[in-house]
């Protein structure tokens, strides 16, 4: 079972360049997940030459670690580093104390609101909560406390509370059915509350092309434009009042309501020009093929994104490129945009355009840069160990945001895997991965195929589900990981043969 | 914060105090100065807060870290506030343990020092006691006095017979050999040890012995935080608010053995 380590090294000497200790531990880190050992973080006193480094591994793989960690340090730093016995053990266990960023994010928000309307007061509900995301343990919730600007001895005396009430064992402080039923009904509610309403308005481009309206995307092409940043946040909801009750815009409506609040906010800038020249700067452009110009459309800038991402020998998913072809277009844009506004076309030679395209392969695919340097196999080999030690990690936290973070991690390399094995190009999204997969389950052999299945439905439910989980969710998702390991682990067997 | 230890919480708090403001009640070993000076000058952080007082400014632990930020400056320094009248801080005092090589007529050796020849058994620990093969009692009429003579005590062994003594808690010196003398010093109280501080009367080095049962280390502050005037305190105190410690539990060796828990601030 993977636990929490801090293993110490003696190093010869203060390395020259203070950089290369920080590129050392980023290598050994590296090898470290290689086999599902995770280096959290690390320390150095330069005044004892002692390096701390905060290691969560299973206690068998600590001494190939601690081998690994010195080995990074010569090889980068440059420096002889000797493991120091830190307890009788070698290495002292340690634990994490306060929660993942996501669980404490949750837990600051509650903790600065009133909480009322639930059966228990507000100091009781807090300490139950925190003791739910601690896993049950006491210290670790006491611990937490302060870092919530909530005093330990009202924690505590709450917990004193719990405990007569019967919603925590007084012994174990386990929580009891009464704790869990009431969980699982206000942590759907308080996540609620905190989580914005989602618009769902659709807009219908000029060629009839619909998709669904996203501040995100609206707020990147405001940025994109060159818009000052101080003006985003209040174009985006004047823009949203005007939505307001709508279910359907047209794009062209929608860049002339962003346009006449930019003209409102900004009338001497230009913004408004700035905006629209940006949104319609494909327009403008043109691309030089064999001496002829022809305009920049979609379908070319697709053509072009299969033909770079293809350049490593792998298939890249039809919905990559489309990912691909996009951050292309914003490219393309982003320089049309900054030229003078009386061109009235801008033309682009092919090479600069497929330049532009190897730019930002990288951006939706990290194996396309890898694969540079690494055989495909060899690297398929390395995501899918990974990607088990991940899922293995996963099922041993204690903490709900973190499982499910290295529960999709896993997915997603063990996923990457498979992908290279079928010749297909992984994307850096596990949802793009699970869709290429789906697309390939026909030309699986039969005693893979419903394996593969099972695996994309596994990952999809899991991404999907709540980070902030009530005990019933949790107990789910536990579930569900347990079997996306075993599928794992026999998927392994199946590549392997 | 509150640590929890078994059913009790022991509160300490992370904040930076001002330089001038704290009190420390023990001398410094100059060489030992010397090398945390030359660290704090080429380092960019302060990685573990000194041990204070929280009523009386009192440096419990770090009084090197503490006399080198002062001496190179520094307006602030990262401190660990602790009730030290908690009975949790113990506080004990630190032996020493000269190798003299063969027996030594320890009345010849400190003429000049007032001993009286008693049994082991009589000595109490409010005694300062030589141990060698006979034990010897210093008579003193303050802590203070009894202090200024294990220093004379300290300087002869030293300079005479150019030995280091070998610092252990006084709590556990057992039977000493025939090769060694042991310094056993009186244990303070915590009240005398405030008391002293206010007066500025400082101890010699390595007279106290304090045990905190939990300890931050790795709180890295950056120095330049630490050396502005104005507006420095608030911004130690929100960049101590985001650090996240880690639990280690005792034993852990690391620049000494702690036999406390340590809140890793990694």
């Amino acid at each position: 079972m993977a636990s929490e380590f801090i293993a110490g090294f003696r190093l010869s000497e203060i390395p020259g360049v203070p950089e290369a200790l920080e590129l050392a531990i980023s290598e050994a880190k590296a090898s470290l997940e290689a086999y599902g050992a995770v280096l959290k973080s690390w320390d150095y006193d330069d005044a004892q030459r002692l390096l701390l480094v905060h290691i969560r591994a299973e206690a068998s793989l600590l001494e190939r670690a601690t081998k690994d960690i010195v080995a990074a340090l010569s090889r980068v730093a440059g420096v002889d580093a000797k493991a120091e016995k830190l307890s009788q053990e070698g290495f002292a266990r340690a634990r994490t104390v306060v929660p993942s960023p996501p669980v404490m994010g949750f837990l600051l928000r509650l903790a600065r609101s009133s909480l009322e309307g639930f059966p228990l007061s507000r100091e009781e509900l807090l300490a139950l909560l925190l003791l739910y995301f601690s896993g049950g343990d006491k210290e670790r919730a006491l611990l937490t406390a302060p870092f919530l600007g909530i005093s330990a001895e009202a924690t505590s005396s709450a917990f004193e509370k719990l405990s007569s009430g019967k919603y925590i064992d007084p012994d174990t402080h386990t929580l009891l059915k009464p704790a869990e039923r009431l969980l699982d009904a206000v942590i759907p509610v308080l996540r609620a509350r905190s989580s914005m309403a989602r618009e769902s308005i659709k807009v219908l481009d000029e060629e009839g092309n619909v998709e669904t309206f996203s501040v995100e995307k609206l707020a990147a092409s405001l940025y994109g434009s060159g818009i000052p940043h101080s003006l985003i946040p209040t174009v985006l909801s004047g823009v949203r009042d005007a939505l307001q009750g709508k279910s359907a815009v047209s794009k062209r409506n929608l860049v002339a309501i962003v346009s006449s609040l930019l003209e409102d906010l900004e009338p001497a800038a230009s913004a408004a020009a700035k905006f629209t020249g940006y949104v319609y700067a494909l327009d403008k452009a043109f691309v030089s093929v064999d001496g002829s110009l022809k305009k920049l459309k979609w379908g070319f800038l697709r053509e072009l994104s299969f033909k770079v991402l293809s350049e490593r020998g792998l298939i890249p998913p039809h919905r990559l490129v489309e990912l691909h072809a996009d951050f292309v277009a914003d490219e393309v844009r982003g320089i049309v945009s900054s030229a003078p506004w009386k061109f009235e076309g801008y033309v682009f030679e092919l090479e600069e355009l497929e330049r532009i395209a190897r730019h930002a392969a990288p951006k939706v695919s990290a194996t396309w840069l890898e694969l540079c340097s690494l055989d495909a196999g060899l690297l398929a080999s390395e995501y899918m160990s990974r990607g088990l030690g991940y899922a293995k990690a996963a099922m041993e936290s204690i903490d709900c945001a973190e499982r499910k973070e290295l529960a999709v991690r896993g997915a997603f390399l063990f996923s990457s895997a498979l992908l290279i094995s079928m010749k297909v190009l992984p994307s850096n999204y596990v949802g793009v991965n699970v869709g290429a997969l789906r697309g390939k389950l026909e030309t699986l052999p039969q005693n893979i195929k419903s394996d593969v299945a099972r695996f994309c439905s596994l990952t999809t439910s899991i991404a999907r589900s709540p980070t902030i989980a009530t005990p019933r969710e949790d107990r789910k998702l536990l579930g569900m990981l347990k079997e996306l390991d075993e599928l794992m682990d026999r998927l392994k067997l199946e590549h392997a043969i | 914060m509150s640590v929890p230890l078994g059913p009790q919480l022991f509160e300490l708090e992370l904040t930076v105090e001002k330089v001038d403001e704290l009190l420390p009640h023990e001398e410094v070993i100059p060489e030992h100065l010397e090398r945390l000076k030359a660290a704090f000058t080429v380092s960019l952080y302060q990685r573990n807060p000194v041990i204070v007082d929280f009523r009386s400014g009192c440096v419990l632990d770090g009084t090197h870290r503490w006399a080198a930020m002062r001496a190179l400056g520094f307006k602030w320094i990262a401190v660990c506030r602790v009730d030290y009248f908690n009975p949790l801080v113990e506080l004990d005092s630190w032996a020493r343990v000269y190798r003299v090589g063969g027996p030594l007529n320890i009345e010849e050796f400190l003429s000049d020092v007032e001993l009286e020849h008693i049994d082991l058994e009589e000595g109490s620990e409010r005694d300062l006691l030589v141990v060698s093969q006979e034990t010897y009692r210093v008579p003193y009429r303050s802590v203070w006095e009894a202090y200024t003579k294990l220093k004379v005590v300290d300087e002869r062994f030293s300079n005479q017979l150019q030995v280091k003594p070998l610092y252990v808690a006084r709590s556990s010196v057992g039977k000493v050999s025939v090769h060694e003398v042991a310094v056993l010093p009186p244990r303070l109280r915590k009240d005398e040890v405030v008391e002293l501080s206010k007066k500025r009367l400082l101890l010699p080095p390595k007279s106290t012995r304090h045990v905190v049962p939990a300890r931050p280390m790795g709180v890295n502050v950056p120095l330049k935080l630490l050396s502005s005037e104005k507006g420095g305190a608030d911004l130690v105190e929100e960049f101590l608010r985001q650090k996240r410690p880690l639990l280690v539990k005792p034993p852990i060796f690391l620049d000494r053995e702690y036999k406390e828990a340590i809140l890793y601030f990694m």
